[in-house]
């Protein structure tokens, strides 16, 4: 089944409301930030690929937002109505891959990468990482992937896995950049002490 | 065989960056651009320091055939080690579930990148005739992989070779022959800077300016080409080599060359 096929699908048996991060699907499709209101006529009509990545790609207060994954999707804005493969593919560009890795996972083809084996694959500058203490691991997750991100850190085995088939979770299978830059620091910080 | 456009993919991975957005700016241009093609089924952009990521972005492809381009310009650590090491890459040629992933090798790589170079450095230029002018080709280099600076070498002695310019040179950020030395790298009065990078970012708006001495970087609102430095010698500054127009085509032409490489045409 293609991923465009799947997500119809996926919806159709989804109770409202569709939230996916920090946006909410209306049946149509129309996509909006999940705190406005899809009556308010204030809500900016978003077209083209360029505007919609800057708005995924920069906060209100115009700062870069390297993950996406991070809170602070910028409101007051309407894509829509949309066919499945544009809702799809705006889904691709608010959270990279979601939809993918939702459909692996509930198809049980994801394997989650255990932080382990991520740094040892590390080279140059990120090598460090694993000399990251494993007792460092859980608060660095809770502060960086609990706190900072929206996405379920399936690769962090304490965890608990999302198995509720009534949402449509932001699933991480593994570390991602902007943990191996932080876990980075602080595996520097404590082979310095 | 060469597959049809409804089976194949092209997946441009790029290298971003956590600090600024402009590092994955010409990596979306050069998606965009070609998925108006119609070339491929679908495009897809990734990244080593941003999301869409190296990792994951395979569980989006559902294309049979998938060129894999590093969109990067030194065929070096990146190109050579990470890409290979994170797309768990077996070869040229990789299965992948039900995909056969074609790794390509990066558009600075290929010959028509000297092409795109000319073409940043004729834009600084304007009017100036370029006969009696140095082309100054400034790479990042690295003592991680010792084939990152070569890249810069082949696309300079393609247009040394080319007799426009009075000569070509390579200069480097971190490793020698260093760009802080171009006095001595370059004898005649005029030159035109080409910074070797994919997008434009700190190397090319402070990183070059700094250790080459110039008054003004390409964001200050009082820059102009040339500036005129200690001795008269005039430089100009170009924009970077990954920004010119026609870095899709070169793209498209590292596909082609994959292709024709392993007798898939």
């Amino acid at each position: 089944m293609k991923l465009t096929q799947w997500l119809e699908s996926r919806l159709a048996r989804t109770p409202l409301p569709w939230t996916v991060g920090e946006v909410r699907i209306y049946p149509g499709y129309l996509l909006i930030h999940r705190e406005d209101a899809p009556e308010d006529c204030r809500l900016r009509h978003l077209s083209g690929w360029e505007a919609f990545l800057d708005l995924v790609r920069f906060d209100a207060a115009g700062r870069f937002r390297p993950l996406r994954g991070a809170p602070g999707l910028q409101k007051g804005w309407r894509r829509g109505p949309l066919s499945i493969a544009e809702l799809f593919s705006d889904l691709r560009v608010l959270y990279p891959e979601a939809v993918a890795l939702l459909a692996a996972w509930e198809g049980k083809r994801l394997a989650p990468t255990p932080f382990s084996d991520t740094a040892r694959r590390q080279t140059g500058l990120y090598e460090v990482t694993q000399r990251l203490p494993r007792e460092e691991l859980p608060a660095l997750v809770k502060k960086v992937c609990v706190r900072g991100c929206l996405r379920h850190p399936l690769w962090h085995l304490p965890e608990p896995r999302p198995d509720n088939q009534e949402r449509l979770t932001l699933l991480c299978p593994e570390a991602c950049h902007y943990f191996l830059h932080q876990a980075r620091a602080r595996a520097a910080v404590k082979r310095a002490a | 065989m060469r597959s049809s456009s409804s089976r194949r993919a092209l997946v441009l991975a790029g290298h971003g960056s956590m600090f600024g957005p402009e590092s994955a700016l010409p990596i979306y241009q050069h998606a965009a651009s070609l998925r108006k093609t119609g070339m491929f089924a679908a495009v897809y952009e990734c990244f080593w320091k941003e999301e869409p990521s190296y990792r994951n972005v395979l569980y989006e492809v559902e294309e049979e055939c998938v060129y894999l381009v590093p969109d990067f310009l030194s065929h070096g650590y990146f190109t050579r080690e990470v890409l290979p090491r994170e797309f768990g890459l077996s070869g040229p040629i990789t299965r992948w579930r039900s995909s056969e992933i074609r790794y390509c090798e990066p558009p600075g790589r290929h010959p028509r990148m000297a092409d795109a170079i000319v073409e940043q450095a004729l834009r600084a230029l304007g009017e100036r005739n370029c006969r009696d002018v140095t082309l100054l080709l400034v790479a990042h280099g690295t003592d991680r992989n010792e084939n990152s600076a070569q890249t810069a070498w082949e696309q300079a002695e393609r247009i040394r070779r080319t007799g426009r310019f009075v000569e070509c040179g390579v200069a480097f950020l971190e490793q020698e022959p260093s760009i802080s030395g171009w006095r001595d790298l370059v004898s005649s009065r005029d030159l035109v800077v080409v910074p070797f990078f994919l997008s434009e970012g700190k190397h090319s708006y402070t990183d070059i300016p700094r250790m080459m001495g110039l008054a003004r970087h390409p964001r200050d609102p009082e820059f102009r080409n040339p500036q005129t430095t200690e001795g008269g010698r005039r430089v100009y500054y170009a924009g970077s080599a990954g920004m010119a127009p026609t870095l899709d085509q070169v793209i498209l032409a590292q596909v082609e060359a994959f292709d024709e490489a392993h007798s898939m045409a």
